[in-house]
């Protein structure tokens, strides 16, 4: 499923950046491309659109959800990542699959595939 | 004859004196002498004790009513006593001739009764005769029935007077005597005839010329010896006159009687002592007299009782005297049955104009004294009614005059009756406006009843008679006739001064509970300090009648510090400003030491005000207070909370009242107070409890998410540190290494509480913690950073992997390297940026790594992305160098 895809990442923590995008290449995917910022993440969809999206949920005190209407506008399928347990999201982003830190490259396929499913 | 013996007196008598004795015999016998003539004892006591004392006495006719047969009789007698001397020579009886003479006494007086008779008809016949009374004379010779009659006679009767001189026959005579009265003539005749003695008798009879005349027959019958009646002479009276006369006098006395018997009084002769002689049949009725008889010859004062009896008595006594008497008086009727009487007395004078009789005519006034006492009863009660009431009372005329005020009238207005009267009452006491106008009639209420004839009533000022005015209630009611027309008016007015006083009194004390009240009840809700204060302060004001008011109190501010604060009422606070706050001085002492209530009526005259510097009373400008009156408010506690200061610039504007109300008052706030700052500390704890929950709420998830992070770090350290091109002592050892850089970032980050993070101590800490004692060859400089704790995690990662690269490739891997770390923050631009160069010197000769690792990738792309900046690393022979160029990072 995720092989050969592109993949957004929106973390604005390098260090889980980097394990997250090794995750995902070693999961398969083609093109990882990372934004640590949502504004970084916004210019990065002007230019293209990814197959899939791992977005953090809290990027320096911001939320995530104007990144995540965009996806969801262009039905691209994606992932909250968290390290809040307790994360509320907004009635139109309750369904998104949400993974929390720390997650295992399973954890991270399967929320994949479901946030696929959901598409 | 008798003889009395002894001091008995014993009674001895002879035959011929038992006839004398009569039924008294024989008891009569030795008895005393006196006793047997127990009824004539007074008439015989002097005689016998004249002969007892030894003098005779003779007595020739002595009268005496002796009841000797049975009844009392008439006796005469003629004795002689003679007194029998004894051996003693004293007297021992006497002796007694006595013979009855009564009858001789009584034969001499029938002879003398007749000769007087016979001289008193001769006497009368000589009269009549002289007065040609006469008018006739006969001679009826009984046996031979012959009249003999003289001419007049004749002329009389009517008859031939040559018959009368031969002889008439009774029936002759009587032939022209009037029918109805013949058969009453003969019949007196006959009893004359056999009876004998004088005869009378009145009849008409026919004279010649036809008319018949009333006479009267005036004549004896003579008997002879052996009773037969012989003659009857006689002579004929004239009595036509007295007939006349008669029948007048009984026409008169039937129109007397007539009109006593119209008369509805009591009609009462009386003879001249007052005895009562007749009764009118109307009197007897008025009186309940049954009979006549049993009221005749009662002497009529006796009629009356008490001061009445003297009324009575002086009225007869002035109709005596010929005048009138007149009273009015209460006497019972016969059966008793009170009446009052209207009576006059008047005498009844004789032919010679003296009085002979008295008339005394009462009128039953039982009814008008009645009618008189109930309308006097009815005037007592209207008047004691009227004059006890205590609302005045005015009647008025047509005119709206005053004809009538009762006493409290008088007391209302302050004039009499008498000055009221006459005159339209609006005039006198409503004739001005309180503003001095006057006060036309035409617009007055009161005097609107009587045009409206409907009754009004409100409320009215009247004039008093030194020109003020007073209040009063009134009601003007018209008085109507009876066809409805209004002929006067009522009017009921009273005085309401008081009730208006009292009405206010009530009013003032009913705003007073309801400020006490409000008051109360806003300052037990109200929890804000200030604001209650306020509301404390103005209903001071309320409730004194204060200009100004201030409450000075202790409060704490946010810090816990003490201090004084004050609300003002009444005055601006910009007046305040600039005064200092009010010290201990001897007027504001007891005040602020909670002892007592200070209330001065003129503050300026207390001997405590104006002894302090520097105003020496109060500060140029303050509101001028007169009258002063302060409260202290003080806590449960006993601590005292501040004071209540009223101000008025007049004097004496403060009452005990006040001074009352206002300890009422500072009760209340004191409580209140109490409260508030209860409730206010109540509230700081549960805001305090509050946030202290928040921060551990967010600090618990604070701590999730770090530690969930810190996990997430770890686990892509040990991604990176483990990789399969890296053998696995070399990973373990690397990762250590990374952990510990980890760690000390924390350590650093958990001393600063997870704030913020000095650059220079992330950088020392770092190098401190991979490096060990080689870090004394690192020097770092550069101005204060403050950076977040996520950059600070970076850079410190950053920094370990340069030091450990040093370590072991670079300046620190041998002995003399050294490293310079420096940076700078340029403020050119919008934004400041910091500048940081890592440079190493003095390490082995530095080549370009060929296979780029987890350090490189940290610091190249991590920390670059972190502080989305420029990171470069150049591997210059002669040292590394890593440059940074980024905004300053944000705190």
């Amino acid at each position: 499923m995720i092989d050969g895809t592109s993949i957004l990442i929106l973390e604005d923590e390098p260090l889980v950046a980097f394990a997250l995008e090794d995750m995902l290449l070693d999961l398969g995917s083609r093109d990882v491309r990372l934004a640590t910022t949502i504004a970084e993440a916004m210019r990065l969809l002007d230019k293209y659109t990814p197959d899939f999206a791992v977005l953090d949920v809290n990027i320096r005190g911001e939320r995530s959800y104007g990144v995540a209407a965009e996806l969801s506008r262009r039905e691209v399928p994606f992932v909250f990542a968290t390290g809040y347990g307790d994360a509320e999201h907004p009635e139109t982003l309750k369904a998104v699959p949400t993974v929390t830190k720390p997650y295992s490259p399973e954890d991270l396929k399967s929320a994949l595939a479901a946030a696929a499913g959901l598409v | 004859m008798f003889v009395l013996w002894g001091t008995q007196r014993t009674l001895l008598y002879n035959d011929a004196y038992r006839e004398i004795l009569a039924d008294k015999h024989p008891a009569a016998m030795g008895r005393d002498f006196l006793d047997v003539w127990q009824e004539i004892r007074d008439d015989l006591l002097p005689f016998v004790e004249q002969a007892y004392r030894g003098e005779p006495v003779q007595m020739d006719d002595i009268e005496l009513w002796m009841e000797r047969k049975g009844y009392r009789e008439e006796a005469h007698f003629a004795f002689s006593y003679t007194p029998v001397r004894g051996e003693t020579g004293a007297v021992d009886g006497f002796f007694c001739a006595c013979q009855e003479i009564t009858r001789q006494v009584a034969a001499e007086r029938l002879l003398r009764e007749s000769e007087e008779r016979a001289k008193a008809n001769a006497d009368r016949v000589r009269l009549a005769l002289d007065a040609g009374a006469i008018i006739g004379t006969w001679f009826w010779d009984l046996p031979s029935d012959s009249f003999t009659v003289d001419e007049q006679f004749a002329n009389a009767f009517g008859i031939d007077p040559s018959l009368g001189r031969t002889g008439l026959s009774l029936e002759q005579v009587i032939a022209t005597v009037h029918p109805d009265d013949r058969s009453g003539l003969l019949a007196a005749i006959d009893t004359a005839t056999e009876r004998g003695g004088p005869y009378a008798h009145q009849y008409r009879v026919c004279r010649a010329d036809g008319q018949y005349h009333w006479i009267e027959a005036n004549g004896r019958v003579d008997k002879g010896a052996d009773g037969t009646p012989l003659s009857f002479p006689g002579v004929l009276l004239d009595v036509e006159e007295r007939r006349r006369t008669e029948t007048a006098l009984r026409a008169s006395e039937e129109f007397n009687r007539r009109v006593l018997g119209s008369s509805a009084d009591c009609i009462k002769v009386l003879d001249l002592d007052g005895f009562l002689e007749f009764m009118s049949d109307i009197g007897m009725g008025i009186m309940e007299v049954d009979d006549l008889e049993r009221v005749r010859g009662a002497f009529w004062p006796d009629f009356w009782e008490g001061a009445e009896k003297a009324k009575a008595t002086s009225a007869m006594d002035e109709a005596k005297r010929g005048g009138t008497g007149r009273f009015q008086g209460f006497a019972t009727t016969m059966k008793g049955s009170p009446r009052w009487w209207d009576v006059v007395v008047t005498p009844i004078n004789n032919a010679a104009g003296q009085p002979e009789k008295l008339l005394s005519v009462s009128r039953d006034i039982t009814a008008t004294m009645e009618a008189q006492a109930t309308l006097r009863e009815t005037t007592r009660r209207l008047d004691a009614i009227l004059n006890n009431t205590r609302e005045a009372v005015f009647l008025m005329d047509h005119r709206q005059y005053c004809v009538y005020a009762n006493a409290a009238a008088e007391k209302l207005t302050g004039y009499r009756a008498e000055e009221l009267q006459g005159r339209p009452l609006h005039d006198v006491v409503h004739h001005k406006r309180p503003d001095g106008t006057h006060y036309p009639i035409e617009e007055c209420p009161i005097d609107r009843a009587f045009p409206a004839r409907a009754q009004m009533s409100g409320e009215e000022l009247f004039v008093a008679r030194d020109g003020s005015f007073y209040p009063v209630g009134f009601t003007a009611s018209p008085v109507l006739d009876e066809s409805g027309s209004p002929v006067g008016t009522v009017i009921e007015a009273r005085n309401i001064a008081e009730d208006k006083a009292r009405d206010n009194a009530l009013q003032e004390q009913k705003r007073t509970l309801e400020t006490l009240n409000r008051t109360g009840s806003a300052v037990a809700a109200e929890l804000d300090l200030e604001r209650l204060v306020q509301t404390v302060t103005d209903a001071g004001v309320a409730l004194t009648g204060a200009q100004f008011a201030a409450f000075f109190y202790n409060a704490q501010n946010d810090a816990g510090k003490a201090l004084m604060l004050y609300t003002l009422s009444g005055t601006d606070r910009s007046q305040f400003e600039s005064f200092g706050m009010p010290r201990a001085t001897e007027v504001f002492r007891p005040t602020f030491d909670g002892d007592k209530v200070l209330r001065s009526d003129d503050i300026l005259a207390d001997p405590r005000y104006g002894k302090n510097a520097p105003h020496q009373g109060m500060p140029h400008g303050h509101p001028p207070v007169r009258s002063y009156l302060a409260v202290p408010v003080t806590s449960r506690s006993g601590e005292v909370i501040g004071g209540l200061f009223f101000g008025h610039s007049d004097p004496g504007q403060f009452s005990e009242n006040h001074e009352t109300l206002m300890l009422g008052i500072a009760g209340q706030a004191a409580i209140a107070m109490d409260n508030a700052r209860l409730y206010r500390e109540a509230q700081l704890e549960i805001e305090q409890r509050r946030k202290a929950e928040e921060r551990q709420r967010l600090l618990i998830n604070e701590l999730n998410h770090r530690v969930k992070n810190t996990l997430a770090i770890v686990q892509s350290l040990a991604q990176q540190s483990f990789k399969r091109d890296v053998p696995s002592d070399a990973a373990r050892a690397n990762f250590s290494a990374r952990l510990s850089a980890l760690s000390a970032a924390h350590s650093l980050l958990t001393r600063r509480h997870w704030e913020k993070a000095l650059l220079s101590e992330i950088i020392f800490s770092s190098v401190q913690a991979t490096a060990g004692a080689a870090s004394a060859r690192v020097t770092s400089e550069g101005p204060e950073v403050i950076v977040s704790p996520q950059t600070a995690v970076s850079i410190a990662m950053a920094i370990h992997e340069l030091s450990t690269n040093a370590i072991k490739y670079g300046a620190l891997s041998n002995a003399v390297g050294s490293i310079a770390v420096r940076w700078e923050v340029s403020k050119n631009g919008d934004r400041p940026r910091l500048r940081l160069d890592w440079k190493e010197i003095g390490g082995p000769a530095v080549t370009a790594p060929t296979h780029k690792g987890f350090g490189t990738r940290m610091i190249e792309q991590g920390l670059a992305v972190e502080l989305q900046g420029q990171v470069s690393l150049e591997f210059a022979p002669q040292g590394l160098h890593c440059a940074i160029d980024a905004p300053l990072p944000e705190a």
